[in-house]
């Protein structure tokens, strides 16, 4: 029998699979209890905590905008004042994007990626566990400021001056500045953590031209929030530093520059419309082989679409500046780049065409919303197209066309294709199948409500309704048409209920999924339905880039893995190959004090300069706990 | 140049000829409105230029001795390059129509 030489324990090699479980469950199983609830550094439980939170802020979300629309049902309706009308859409807009679009994707990619390139768990885990303490404090600041009426006011971009100290007293836009610090500090550690995993943790023979595509796209929208993220963090921060500690960076009067902000801003926000959409992007070149029984076709143009993507949302900031003022020809480029996107899209969206043209579709919910994404996304698209020219821009800037054109194109392209992924794994998250006959209903009414609240926003902006009102003049041509818009938009929320309540119910009750309900071909589908702690018995290795298509019958694995402590095969980056063993991190709480030591420090230097200094003591004694040997047999590297 | 560099030419090479342009293009057009030069459109078409030539260069990579792995990234390479080339061709095309000078 082969065993480790320093503890004497045996290897995978030598143990049956029933007693290969045994040993690994009792060595990668979280303590049972709050503690350990609090303690553990499994992507999957972190995962499902992250996605959950996250749709609790939809939700919220959403409620804010059947708000919005019930005051704008009709002209002068006095439902919600002007004040509070202003925090409304700010809350709505930062939450849904800060707070709900990049968080949920991050969430999947956390889910998923470990499982989909066959390793045991995501690397740094206790980054992963402080990231969603990070993230939930941001969301639940952000909330109760709203609570307590002091919500930020100043639009989910916050534009200088208005957002700086002469125009917005008081600390409401502080606590916005301070919820993107939050949020963008949880998502930077997700995307740090994606990238080590997929470059170094894949399973032997999961070369680079055999990643999931999913894989590639939570790579790329990696890169895209390591890159862009500190763009917005440096701008948040600054803000802060001008509001409290009188710099002046925002301001002209004294060598400042309020276009700076803009600049900073669109720098990530452009990028950020990208972070969250090409995650989508991968879920349907995951979802839809599936449905058509036959692999995807064009993966090599795939992925060129998903790098290419990645690197133009870098060009494209300025054509949200186009009424700014900038030299025509400048903006002209940003133009090119921005209808040069549409090339690397079109590519994604005649790949998706041609995989269901060879394929033999069979429309379960999954398809369904993969379907309303393509139609959806393509309108989004074409609208994409109009408003990157600098005339058209110039016309409906700030009107509902905008409104209504990324609404296609986040909830086109990011929300079906979610939905239709929490369909889809959602028997792999919980071991249970959603329901196919509630899934038809939601995917009928939140496609039709989503279609009719949407598209006549489209007319209503040509016609000149600006954003961002929170009433208008009985006068103006506007009250049908914002009345059919308020009434679709029930529809909208009757099929997200419909979506919520299928959700809950079948968490429970509904009917057992077994590992592969879908005959689905990658690898997150070779282990059990919810994967067990450890995510797979034995490493599988990979031949191919659908591996249980291939090799269904008999998946070879890799052998020699030590049982007795957690420990992950490390793989060379481009053929991966494999090049060691490294133990992965226990459960620990200590991420969770440094969480909180973190949050006291960020919430405190909203109102006092020296959180910075004094604040940074706990942070540092939280860190000492969390880095301190534990003399585990993971701290042996 | 070293052979795995010019082989994946066309991932750095055209989105850097793409990035620089699209920087000049904020700067070059005061310049040339002043001086009655044509510096942008110099600029673009040569990152035209450069970002083809990347592409290029990663089509040569992709030799039937190269491994699966090298193929798939040299083919993507140039692929890649071949779609900056496009925007950086439409910029170009963009100095050719409009005025530096107009605001």
């Amino acid at each position: 029998m082969m065993r480790d030489r320093d503890t004497q324990e045996p290897l995978d090699v030598d143990l049956d699979d029933a007693e290969l479980a045994a040993k690994l469950e009792k060595t990668w199983a979280s303590r049972p209890g709050f503690w350990g609830a609090i303690a553990t550094v499994d992507h999957k439980v972190i995962a499902r905590r992250y996605v959950v939170t996250a749709f609790v802020f939809l939700i919220l979300g959403g409620l804010l905008a059947m708000a919005m629309r019930l005051q704008l049902s009709r002209p002068e309706a006095c439902f919600i004042g002007p004040d509070r009308y202003n925090q409304i859409f700010t809350m709505h807009g930062s939450n849904m994007m800060f707070l709900f679009a990049v968080p949920v994707m991050e969430a999947m990619a956390v889910y998923l990626v470990p499982l989909m390139v066959g390793t045991r768990n995501i690397a740094f885990p206790r980054l992963n566990a402080f990231s969603y303490w990070i993230f939930l404090f941001g969301g639940l600041l952000l909330w109760l400021s709203f609570a307590l009426d002091t919500g930020p006011d100043v639009g989910w971009f916050a534009y200088v001056p208005l957002s700086g100290p002469q125009y917005a007293p008081g600390k409401r836009a502080d606590l916005w500045a301070q919820m993107i610090t939050f949020t963008e500090l949880a998502a930077l550690a997700v995307a740090v953590e994606i990238v080590v995993t997929v470059f170094k943790q894949r399973a032997p023979g999961m070369s680079l031209d055999r990643i999931p595509v999913l894989v590639w796209a939570m790579l790329v929208m990696s890169f895209l929030v390591i890159m862009a993220m500190p763009a917005i963090m440096v701008a948040s921060s600054t803000l802060i530093l001008d509001r409290l500690v009188g710099t002046q960076f925002y301001n002209p009067a004294l060598g400042g520059d309020a276009l700076l902000w803009q600049h900073l801003f669109w720098f990530f926000g452009h990028p950020e419309v990208y972070i969250i959409f090409l995650p989508a992007v991968g879920m349907v070149s995951t979802i839809l082989p599936s449905f058509v029984g036959r692999p995807l076709f064009g993966y090599l143009l795939l992925v060129m679409a998903l790098i290419a993507t990645g690197v133009l949302s870098f060009g494209l900031w300025v054509h949200h500046m186009f009424v700014v003022g900038l030299p025509r020809v400048g903006e002209s480029f940003f133009t090119a780049s921005s209808m040069a996107i549409a090339v690397p899209a079109g590519v994604q969206i005649f790949c998706w065409l041609a995989t269901l043209w060879a394929g033999r579709p069979v429309f379960r919910t999954p398809l369904l919303f993969v379907l309303g994404f393509i139609v959806t996304f393509v309108i989004g698209g074409l609208t994409g197209v109009m408003v990157a020219s600098v005339p058209l821009d110039s016309q409906v800037h700030d009107t509902y066309f905008v409104v209504a054109h990324f609404h296609y194109v986040l909830i086109g392209g990011a929300v079906f294709p979610l939905i239709g992924a929490v369909y889809f794994w959602f028997p792999k998250m919980t071991g249970r199948m959603m329901s196919e006959r509630l899934g038809r209903w939601a995917f009928g009414l939140i496609f039709t409500g989503f279609h009719l609240t949407f598209f006549p926003m489209h007319i209503l902006g040509l016609w000149g309704m600006p954003r961002r009102v929170y009433t208008y003049q009985p006068e103006l041509p506007w009250a049908g048409l914002n009345l059919f818009i308020s009434l679709s938009s029930v529809i909208l929320a009757a099929g997200f209920l419909v979506f919520f309540i299928d959700a809950l119910r079948s968490w429970k009750n509904g009917l057992p999924a077994g590992p592969n309900p879908w005959k689905a071909s990658t690898l997150e589908w070779a282990t059990s339905s919810p994967p067990p702690a450890y995510n797979f018995r034995r490493i599988p290795v990979v031949g191919s880039r659908d591996p249980l298509w291939s090799e269904a019958a008999d998946l070879p694995v890799a052998a020699g893995m030590r049982t007795h402590r957690r420990e992950l095969l490390v793989t060379s980056m481009v053929e991966a190959l494999p090049q060691a063993r490294e133990s992965s991190p226990s459960d620990s709480v200590w991420p969770f004090w440094t969480a909180i030591a973190t949050a006291i420090m960020l919430i405190w230097s909203i109102f006092s300069p020296w959180a910075v200094v004094w604040g940074s003591i706990p942070i540092a004694v939280a860190l000492i706990g969390w880095f301190w040997p534990k003399g585990t047999p993971e701290d042996e590297s | 140049m070293n052979f795995a560099l010019a082989r994946y030419a066309g991932l750095y090479v055209p989105p850097a000829a793409w990035a620089i342009n699209t920087q000049l293009g904020q700067i070059l057009p005061y310049g040339d409105c002043s001086a009655g030069a044509g510096w942008t459109a110099v600029a673009a078409f040569t990152a035209a230029a450069f970002a083809a030539a990347g592409a290029l260069l990663s089509r040569r990579g992709a030799v039937v001795t190269a491994s699966r792995t090298a193929l798939f990234l040299s083919r993507m390479s140039f692929l890649l390059g071949l779609c900056f080339a496009f925007a950086l061709l439409m910029q170009g095309a963009a100095t050719v129509l409009i005025s530096p000078c107009l605001y």
